[in-house]
């Protein structure tokens, strides 16, 4: 099975966000819950493998 | 035609599907891409959380694909409303296996959030659509029954 290298936690700021209809990027830009996120979307390809 | 299609799916409820499509969904609107979330899943939790965004959020568009009938014309229907989306986050009801199939069909990359527990790790190893996808550690915690490197271990 393939595993993405990224993985996630901080459970509790995805959950803080969620509750305001916002990810942890928009929320907390700068946290490590962001850094996580941007790690899995840039690993899936969907940030810079968009077509237009 | 939309662009990617990133499809979440899960054989338990609670493994982060949703929480991980809205989050893919943000970074995405972030970097100015045209967004749209399909949430397949009956729980509605995917719009929920779109109804609960400011006027100021980056917008996105949500749409809905009800599975529980003929899970391929959901899911064609739903891409097909998405046109013109640079970015398609779906995100499949548990143990829809029906619903993963078809959006594999559809060309979405299937990504399975995990959490690294003894028994998530098993039955997700014997659940054909993760054979096919892409498997995220999700809720990582520093008490976990399992550190994400013997999680996967266990699941490579």
């Amino acid at each position: 099975m393939r595993v993405v290298h990224t993985a996630i936690s901080r459970r509790a700021a995805f959950e803080r966000a969620a509750g305001r209809g916002m990810g942890v990027v928009e929320m907390e830009p700068h946290s490590t819950a962001a850094e996580e996120m941007w790690a899995l979307a840039r690993e899936l390809n969907l940030v810079n493998g968009a077509r237009g | 035609m939309a662009g990617m299609v990133v499809a979440l799916a899960g054989l338990k409820g609670g493994a982060g599907k949703t929480m991980l499509a809205v989050n893919l969904a943000t970074c995405a609107v972030s970097k100015g891409l045209r967004v749209v979330v399909v949430d397949a899943d009956p729980q509605a939790s995917a719009s929920l959380w779109v109804s609960l965004r400011d006027e100021s959020l980056a917008s996105l568009r949500i749409t809905s694909a009800p599975t529980a009938r003929s899970p391929e014309a959901a899911i064609v229907g739903a891409l097909s409303e998405a046109r013109g989306a640079q970015i398609v986050i779906i995100d499949l009801p548990p143990r829809g296996e029906a619903a993963a199939r078809a959006a594999r069909t559809a060309g979405a990359r299937l990504v399975v959030p995990v959490r690294p527990a003894v028994f998530d790790v098993g039955s997700v190893s014997a659940w054909e659509p993760a054979r096919e996808g892409m498997i995220v550690l999700n809720m990582v915690a520093p008490n976990a029954e399992r550190s994400p490197a013997e999680a996967r271990e266990a699941l490579v």
